[in-house]
């Protein structure tokens, strides 16, 4: 059920991207994503998914895969192009069945909109994807630091979310457990009316949020008698490292950046 | 109730860079009111073998068969229900599964879920906490408010209820302090005897299987390795450490004794029993 969503994944691997700094990797994809919202014509959109491509295949993963794990973002696609088909007008008049038009601008924009939404997704996935969770919190919280001047407590920021990260696959066994264990035990919240299937989620929901409070009980003891006092003064176990191909990489992006600038119209 | 397991084979998330194939062409057999023990290391494939049975999981390829009763991979939901009616599973920490805002309530689930009347559930449940020996003066307490043991009896109480011909446990004691892990399994052997249950236990604990079951499945690398009686299997000191599982206490300290010179004609069930005997022979 769960369990080819890819979203938010990260899958161990030795690839170039895998390798690089999670920070320069932040910052590369914030920029693709500037990039992203300056194409405007057929040429910039097949730019950027040539890119796309480029990078799954340096990052070593299947794009075919990729997209069947991204399946619940289609969705959303399809509602944003049938949106552009049957509301955006200009162009030539395709069909007119009175009530509704379709006009060639709308399925233009339909398709470069849709363009845009995947490319943005499959390049934030690629990075979750080559990059653990806890090395992402550490670059955030590298990257936050000098917020620390303004009194934003970033240690504790990137504190809450690794464990956060850290406990969504814990939790995701949990409520597996739980489903199997009631489903022993004949709930049905698979089939039946709507009514009974949202009542059938009580028995998962509250064993589910007892576990959940238990664990964070748990785990703020083993914190305490660990002496954990927050950021001040700690050392870091892995240690971000800036090389050169972390900085090719951006130069790399900004002058693709620069192409598409200049063939956009 | 016979189940029959035919060739199954079972692929966590096929295709997938995950791709995991738990279980490989296996085919065995559980009788009718037999006790069986289910060993391996972690990862063998044991717990997916037994939410086979269950229809929790559904066989990439093959057929499981209860009956006449058959889960398949594309087995309808309706089907599925119907086999839990009759196979029960006691999932390790049975306590977490717990919900309801009271005990009875908790243990009335199951039963009210396959169909029985409001009444016969209150009456089984009642029965059946009864059974477990739980104080009913906590009936109407809520299960939370509980302590582990307790809650135990009570998760197990609301299995029981729904009265399955098939008793599946998965490591029911880990967890227990030794007087209640004895309690537990003598537990599961009187009500095998009352109820004519099937009993399928799947543990770490050589002793126990030893002691309880009848016959032994061994598991490695999703394949079923060894199957036979207990005492054939369980004593064969050689083939236990080609799975890297350990001799039974009992059957440990009785060889060692018969190397000695001392005789032993019959290896008794579990250390308890091997004292009493001994103890016998001196008098």
């Amino acid at each position: 059920m769960l369990s080819s969503m890819i979203l938010g994944r990260y899958i161990p691997g030795d690839s170039v991207i895998h390798k690089m700094d999670p920070r320069s990797k932040i910052i590369m994809t914030v920029l693709f994503m500037a990039i992203v919202f300056m194409a405007n014509n057929t040429l910039t959109y097949a730019a950027l998914i040539l890119f796309v491509l480029f990078v799954l295949a340096l990052a070593k993963l299947n794009p075919i895969f990729v997209i069947k794990g991204l399946k619940i973002v289609f969705v959303l696609l399809i509602f944003t192009f049938l949106m552009h088909l049957f509301l955006t007008k200009g162009g030539t008049v395709l069909i007119d069945a009175g009530w509704f038009t379709i006009e060639s601008e709308g399925i233009v924009r339909g398709v470069f909109i849709g363009t845009r939404l995947v490319m943005l997704v499959v390049i934030t996935t690629i990075m979750t994807l080559t990059t653990s969770p806890i090395s992402l919190t550490d670059a955030i919280e590298k990257m936050a630091h000098p917020l620390k001047k303004i009194k934003v407590p970033v240690h504790e920021i990137a504190m809450m979310m690794s464990i956060s990260l850290r406990f969504i696959p814990t939790l995701m066994d949990e409520t597996d457990k739980i489903i199997k264990a009631q489903s022993s035990r004949g709930s049905t919240f698979m089939t039946g009316k709507v009514k009974d299937r949202i009542k059938a989620l009580l028995p998962i929901i509250i064993p589910l949020f007892v576990s959940a409070f238990q664990r964070a009980e748990d785990m703020a003891i083993a914190m305490e008698v660990r002496g954990y006092t927050g950021g001040e003064g700690r050392t870091s176990f892995r240690v971000l490292k800036w090389t050169f191909k972390d900085t090719l990489g951006i130069i790399f992006v900004i002058l693709f950046g620069v192409l598409v600038w200049w063939l956009r119209t | 109730m016979n189940i029959l397991i035919d060739d199954v084979s079972v692929t966590y998330q096929p295709k997938t860079p995950f791709q995991y194939h738990a279980l490989k062409n296996i085919s065995t057999e559980f009788r009718t009111g037999k006790f069986y023990g289910i060993v391996g290391q972690t990862g063998s494939g044991k717990s997916t073998l037994v939410q086979l049975l269950n229809g929790l999981i559904l066989p990439t390829t093959g057929t499981v068969k209860i009956d006449d009763l058959e889960l398949k991979r594309r087995t309808k939901y309706k089907m599925i229900h119907e086999v839990r009616k009759y196979i029960g599973i006691v999932f390790q920490f049975p306590e977490h599964q717990l919900f309801e805002e009271t005990v009875l309530k908790d243990v009335m689930f199951g039963p009210m879920n396959m169909g029985v009347s409001e009444k016969d559930a209150q009456t089984r449940a009642l029965h059946y906490l009864n059974e477990l020996h739980v104080d009913p003066a906590l009936y109407e307490k809520s299960p939370f408010d509980l302590s582990g043991g307790q809650m135990r009896k009570v998760a197990l109480a609301g299995i029981l209820a729904m009265e399955p011909k098939v008793l599946i446990l998965d490591e029911p004691t880990a967890g227990l302090d030794p007087s209640s892990h004895k309690e537990t399994m003598e537990l599961f052997k009187r009500l095998r005897e009352e109820l004519k249950l099937t009993i399928i236990l799947v543990t770490h604990d050589m002793n126990d299987v030893f002691e309880y079951s009848d016959e032994v499945r061994i598991l490695e690398a999703g394949r079923i390795v060894e199957s036979g009686p207990t005492e054939d299997i369980l004593t064969d000191q050689k083939l236990l450490e080609r799975y890297s599982l350990n001799l039974p206490d009992v059957v440990r300290l009785s060889h060692d004794l018969i190397r000695k010179g001392h005789t032993i004609d019959k290896i008794p069930k579990s250390i308890d029993e091997f004292i009493v005997e001994w103890r016998l022979r001196d008098a």
